[in-house]
Order: structure tokens, then C-alpha cells, then sequence
């Protein structure tokens, strides 16, 4: 019975309660870039940087919002039964490949870029194929699971990932309201790039998309409570760095939140960043199982005769090569950059597309409506 | 069975991540101290001490410390290398830096620093009068282990002194700010121990004064709100003239700064302090358990903490180096444009300041 469960499907008939939904979508919001996020505000958005997080989750929201209105007129409808009664589906296959690709090339990067990190300022002599077998072995586990059985254990995951954010008050004494000076987004400053940029940190929420067949009926704000929940988290954490540091210490540390945390010093605990680097490989977990699942969906929809397994290894095994390529952390940074862009697009042009093609269809059913009901 | 085997397998993966490299600690040389000077000759400009325990085979422990010349700070510990049998890795706790180096500049030493995460933010920075190697060389009967009691020093002065506490990430934290200069505590090794000296200020990361004891206890009350301070005054008794010693223990103070930026080119500054404080000991001639004189004794202390405040100042823009921060007080009254075309080092050098003092006496101590 074991075997079967998770592989024929079984799995979909349980929905997902919208409180886990909103802790799931939280979790797979791409941390990773939290830790350079600080630097990343203040380069592109010079001296109060931290308030641009505040701009930028408003277009995340806009986002989300496109998301909530296509299952609220699709009637509940996957996004490819929406698009496929409309496009044929071999004109939409190289627009699928192309997200499947960019989605296990993210995961594969932020995997990668968080081996590097890792091994640069902790255990240098680790060995990278070994850490990313375990990432994909453990991803593995999750898959087969299914989208249910993955949420409950990224709930769990969370938990674990949460509870260095109290560390922060720790770092209260060294804390003045001085440092964040009176200026308001000045020095060299680039609001489109650094709007792309800090936009990465929100991403990971556009494969909510998929979710569709598998939720309760009112899930769609539990979309909002987990984007606000990262907000919230990512500006605490931004504010706390801007009076925590000197402006241009910021632009000279590349992860600030690391420092951060390195210096919490409590009785028992002393250098956390060590710690809470570590167990952020859950939330990271989170994100990679999440781009890999939904690289999962795709293809299953593609070609529907051959079992999800098989796409499970094909997607793991190209995501494992993947990450093996890249030598160094300004190759990783620089894959992941590009891939983060093209994730932006598809976030925002997947969405703006099934709403053209849902507009289309109302509109086209109306007509024939009227059509029927003038005959 | 399937599900068991692939966990067994990722958890063989992640205790094996664990074997790819060894330190075995019996033959390592963990750094407890490094001390940066200049060295005499020009080809190897810098010159690096570093201190280690050693633990001999039958199990005496032990402290060695060796020296070499090299061109930058890297370039000497790969040279250290070569000195010893040990392989050498950090876990400092305390960089001394020689008075010569430190008064060339140490942003060049302090930022291979940050780029090597060996090092931690909370690893103390002094500057030694004359040179680093020579007192972690230095040796003396009671004290097994300079580095350790160095540190032990730097948590004690830390928690007795506001100022005093500077590690990397506050002196960097300073550098960095452009209304603030960073300051480093000054040890010397002249006497029969390691002594402090007092506060090095700089302008930049170049070391420009050192700050007396004195005056580093007015600067902590300068800087900010002090909770269980202490402070020691030594005045004139303004009738007999003669020596008068105050001892005041736990300060509360407050502190307040303004400034005016309305005349650019002679901008004010106010520092308000409000002090509430203990008596532990006091040598005039006055009874202060009675109320007249309580009030005379804090007249007393509220002018020789202006004047001495006032003599520091002084100091202070004299050598330009701006440890209280005044500059961001001002930064964060003009705007931008302002802020960035201001020649912050002219305006400081005229700016006035003016102290304004209330102390309270809250207990005289136990006796009448």
C-alpha cells in the first residue's frame, strides 16, 4: 500500500487548509537572496534602501492578485485545461519547456549558490557533490510525496528556520537611529535594476499558479498572508541592518544579514550565523522541492501516459548536472541573476496570458450566448 | 523499502559531507593574538606577531609566539607557516596594532579581515604605544597567557566603559560613517605590566591622539546615555586650593545633543548631560550629608565636567578627529546636496560647542 500512495495521484483528493498554504507560500519565497538583501536595497536604492522592499511587494501583490482572479474566473479550472481549451497544446509546448527549464535552472542555482556560500565561510572542504546528492535525495522524498504530503513537511521545515529571526533582538543595544540618516534614496542609485533584483527575493510564489486543482475554495488569501509574511520578515530584518550598520559598511559587506547574525552573542550561543546558515538549507529545501515540483506539473501535463516518477528522475538528474556546472560564486550569482529575470517574466507574463485567453473565453461565450438566445 | 533505503543514503550523504576535511586539534596553532607593526625594512613593510597555546607531549601547556616580515598581512602568516611545526588557523580574539602602523593607516590590514570569514565581528582591536610584538612578547611572572589576559582586560573595560568597547565591526561601523570616527583603547608595556593608556582616536583609519584617562571618561559621558558608570574627579577646592578627590559610582546619564546648522559656516553644538550619582568617596572639606553643600559638591562636579569637557573638545578639533559623532547630528539636518558639498573637516574646526551639566547626588554613602 506504501508503495502506491503518492504515485498514482491518490494524493490530490486531499486539499490543502489555506493556513498551510500560507506558511508554504511564505517559506518558498527565495531566502537566499535575504542575505544579501540588505546590500542589495542599499546599492540600488542608496540611503533608506530598506523602504524600496515596501514598493516592491506591492507589484508582488499585484502579481498575486493576477494569480487569485484567474482561479476566482476560471472556476477553479488547472491554468492548462484554461489554456488548452483555447491554444493547442504543441504551440504552447516550447513556452512550457522554456518555464521547466528556467524553474529546475533556478533550483539547481540557488542550490549551488548556497553550497558556495557555505563552503566559503564555513567549511571550505566540503564536498559539493556529496551536498548536492543530499539535496536532491531529500527532494526526492518530498516529490514523491506530492504537493499535500510536501506542504505539511515544509510546515514542519519552517519551524525550525523561524526562530532565528528573535535572535535580532539581541542586536538592540548597538542599534541608533542616527546611522539611518535623513536621506531618502540617495547616492548612486538604480531603481529599475535594483526593482528586478530585490524582486527575486519575492519569487517562487508564481508557481502558486499550478496549485489550482489541489486547494480549498477561499485559498487565495492564504497567498497574501504568505507574501506578507515575508514582507514583513524581509523589512524587519533590512530595517534592522540600515541602524545596525553604517550606510557604507552595508555597501561593503556582500551578506550583511550574515554579520548580522554573527554578531548575537548570547550566553550559550556565540558566532548563531553558523547555526542559522545551516538550518536555512530547510527553507532552501523549500524553495528547490517547490520549482522542481512545479517543473513536475508541466511535464506531467505535457505528455500525460507516462508516470510522474519518471519525470521526478528526469527533472532531479538534470537539476543534479546542473548544479555540478558552475565554478564560481561569481558564475553562480551571475546564472541565477539571469534565470531570476526570466522567472520575473514568466511570473508576470504566465498570468497576464491565461487572463487574456480566460477574457477571450468569456467574452466568446457571451456571444454565443447572446447568439442562442436571439435564435 | 524503498522510502528506508534513500533515507539511509541521505543520511550516509550528510555525514559524509562531514569527511572532507580534518582538524585535528593536538596539531594546529590556533591563534589566541596577532599583532600587526611596522617592520624596518621596505620590501616587507609589515611586520606580524602572532601568539598560540602549544600543548607539549606529556601534556604541560604552553605559549609560543613568532614573528615575520612580509608585504601584506597574508603574505606573513604564509610566512609564518614556515616557522612552525603547527598549522596555523584563526580563532582570534584579540589585533594589536604597533602605534607607527596604526598612525599610517589600518583600513589596508583591517579589510583582509573581513574578507577572510576566520575572523569574527567581535574581535577586539587595540593599538599598542611602541610596538605589538613586544607586548605579546613581553613577559610577565603572574600572567601565563598575554593574549588571554589581554581579552579578559577588553571584556572588563567593555562592560566599565562605554567607549572602550570597540571590536571590528564597531570600529568599521565608524570608518565607514562619514559623521563619526572610530577609536581603539591604547595599551603600553612600558611599566612592570600591561597597562591601559587610555583611548585612541582617529580621523580616517589613521590614529591621530590618544585621549588621557580622564579625558576618555568625559568622552563616555559625551557620547551617549551611560547606565552604572563611574567616574573619578580630581579638582582644586576652590577655597584652600588644595587636592580634592570625588569618586562618583552608579552614574546614570543622560545625555543630549543638539545642533544648529542655521549659520553654515559657524554651526553650534549642545551637548546636555543630566548625571545622577553615588558618593564612595570624597576627600574635601565639606560635610556633604548636609544639603547646602550636596548642592555646592554638584556645582563643583557640573564645572569640572564642563571644563573638562570644553579642554577635550578642543582637543578633539584640533587633531579634527570627530569620536561623538557631532558630524552625523549635522549630516542628518541638511539635506543630501548639502551634507555632501559641506567641508566637513573646516566646518568642524570652527564649529562651537557648548556643555551644559546637571548633576544629581543621589546618596552620599554610608558614612555621615
Amino acid at each position: 500500500m506504501v508503495k502506491k500512495r503518492g504515485i498514482n495521484g491518490d494524493h490530490m483528493k486531499e486539499r490543502l487548509h489555506p493556513l498551510q498554504l500560507s506558511i508554504l507560500i511564505y517559506t518558498i519565497q527565495n531566502g537566499l537572496v535575504l542575505y544579501s538583501l540588505p546590500r542589495l536595497v542599499a546599492e540600488y536604492f542608496g540611503t533608506n534602501g530598506w523602504i524600496s522592499i515596501i514598493f516592491i511587494a506591492i507589484l508582488v501583490n499585484i502579481n498575486i492578485t493576477m494569480i487569485a482572479i484567474i482561479y476566482k474566473l476560471g472556476n477553479g479550472r488547472s491554468i492548462f485545461e484554461i489554456i488548452e481549451a483555447t491554444v493547442p497544446k504543441w504551440v504552447m509546448v516550447p513556452f512550457y519547456l522554456f518555464i521547466i527549464g528556467v524553474w529546475i535552472g533556478i533550483a539547481s542555482m540557488i542550490m549551488r549558490l548556497y553550497i558556495f556560500i557555505f563552503k566559503m565561510m564555513f567549511f571550505p572542504a566540503l564536498p559539493v557533490s556529496l551536498f548536492i546528492a543530499l539535496f536532491i535525495l531529500l527532494s526526492f522524498q518530498l516529490l514523491r510525496g506530492g504537493i499535500y504530503k510536501m506542504t505539511k513537511a515544509i510546515v514542519v521545515l519552517c519551524a525550525f528556520v523561524q526562530p532565528m529571526l528573535f535572535l535580532l533582538f539581541y542586536l538592540i543595544p548597538e542599534f541608533d537611529f542616527v546611522r539611518y540618516t535623513t536621506f531618502f534614496f540617495k547616492g548612486d542609485t538604480d531603481f529599475f535594476k535594483g526593482g528586478l533584483q530585490v524582486y527575486t527575493a519575492f519569487l517562487g510564489i508564481e508557481v502558486s499558479i499550478l496549485f489550482f486543482p489541489m486547494v480549498e475554495k477561499k485559498w487565495t488569501k492564504a497567498l497574501f498572508i504568505g507574501n506578507l509574511l515575508s514582507t514583513v520578515s524581509y523589512l524587519l530584518i533590512t530595517f534592522i541592518c540600515f541602524g545596525f550598520f553604517s550606510f557604507k559598511q552595508i555597501l561593503n559587506d556582500i551578506f550583511p544579514v550574515m554579520t548580522l547574525f554573527e554578531y548575537t552573542e548570547v550566553a550559550f550561543l556565540s558566532r548563531a550565523e553558523n547555526l542559522c546558515f545551516s538550518v536555512f538549507a530547510f527553507k532552501l529545501l523549500a524553495i528547490i522541492v517547490i520549482y522542481f515540483w512545479g517543473a513536475q506539473q508541466i511535464f506531467g501535463n505535457m505528455i500525460k501516459s507516462i508516470k510522474p516518477n519518471f519525470w521526478i528522475f528526469i527533472i532531479l538528474a538534470s537539476g543534479f548536472i546542473l548544479a555540478l556546472i558552475p565554478d564560481s560564486l561569481v558564475n553562480v550569482e551571475k546564472w541565477l541573476l539571469w534565470l531570476s529575470y526570466c522567472a520575473i517574466g514568466i511570473a508576470w507574463a504566465l498570468p497576464i496570458f491565461v487572463l487574456c485567453i480566460l477574457f477571450t473565453q468569456i467574452i466568446k461565450n457571451r456571444i454565443n450566448g447572446e447568439t442562442e438566445h436571439a435564435k | 523499502m524503498q522510502n528506508k533505503m534513500i533515507v539511509m543514503i541521505a543520511i550516509c550523504c550528510l555525514f559524509l559531507t562531514g569527511c572532507g576535511g580534518s582538524k585535528i586539534i593536538e596539531e594546529l596553532a590556533i591563534l589566541e593574538s596577532v599583532a600587526f607593526d611596522l617592520s624596518d625594512s621596505k620590501e616587507n613593510p609589515i611586520k606580524t606577531t602572532v601568539l598560540f597555546p602549544t600543548v607539549s607531549k606529556e601534556g604541560k601547556a604552553g605559549i609560543q609566539t613568532l614573528t615575520a616580515d612580509g608585504k601584506s598581512s597574508h603574505d606573513t602568516f604564509i610566512k609564518l607557516q614556515n616557522l612552525t611545526n603547527l598549522k596555523i588557523v584563526g580563532g582570534q580574539s584579540a589585533i594589536l596594532f604597533g602605534e607607527e602602523l596604526s598612525k599610517k593607516g589600518l583600513i589596508n590590514i583591517i579589510e583582509t579581515f573581513t574578507r577572510d570569514p576566520e575572523f569574527g565581528t567581535r574581535v577586539k582591536f587595540a593599538i599598542v604605544e611602541g610596538k605589538g610584538e613586544e607586548l605579546l612578547k613581553k613577559k610577565i611572572p603572574s600572567v601565563p597567557d598575554n593574549a588571554e589576559y589581554l581579552y579578559s582586560f577588553f571584556e572588563k573595560l567593555g562592560t566599565q566603559n562605554k567607549v572602550l568597547n570597540t571590536n571590528k565591526y564597531r570600529f568599521l561601523r565608524d570608518y565607514y560613517d562619514d559623521g563619526i570616527d572610530p577609536v581603539l583603547p591604547v595599551f603600553s608595556y612600558e611599566g612592570d605590566n600591561i597597562e591601559l593608556k587610555g583611548l585612541g582616536t582617529f580621523k580616517g583609519d589613521q590614529y591621530v591622539t590618544r585621549l588621557t584617562l580622564i579625558e576618555t571618561q568625559i568622552l563616555n559621558l559625551l557620547s551617549g546615555d551611560i547606565k552604572n558608570g563611574s567616574l573619578m574627579i580630581s579638582m582644586n577646592d576652590e577655597e584652600s586650593g588644595n587636592n580634592v578627590q570625588l569618586y562618583l559610582s552608579d552614574i546614570n546619564s543622560k545625555n543630549d545633543k543638539k545642533v544648529n546648522t542655521s549659520k553654515r559656516k559657524n554651526m553650534t553644538a549642545e551637548v546636555n548631560l543630566d548625571i545622577k550619582g553615588s558618593v564612595l568617596e570624597y576627600t574635601g572639606t565639606m560635610d556633604i550629608s548636609k544639603d547646602k553643600y550636596q548642592r555646592q559638591l554638584e556645582k563643583q562636579v557640573e564645572n569640572y565636567i564642563i571644563t573638562n569637557s570644553k579642554k577635550l573638545l578642543i582637543k578633539l578639533k584640533k587633531y579634527q578627529t570627530d569620536p561623538i559623532g557631532i558630524g552625523s547630528l549635522v549630516r542628518n539636518r541638511l539635506s543630501y546636496e548639502t551634507w555632501n558639498k559641506l567641508n566637513w573637516n573646516e566646518t568642524y574646526s570652527n564649529m562651537n560647542f557648548k556643555v551644559k551639566v546637571k548633576v544629581d547626588l543621589i546618596n552620599t554613602g554610608n558614612s555621615k
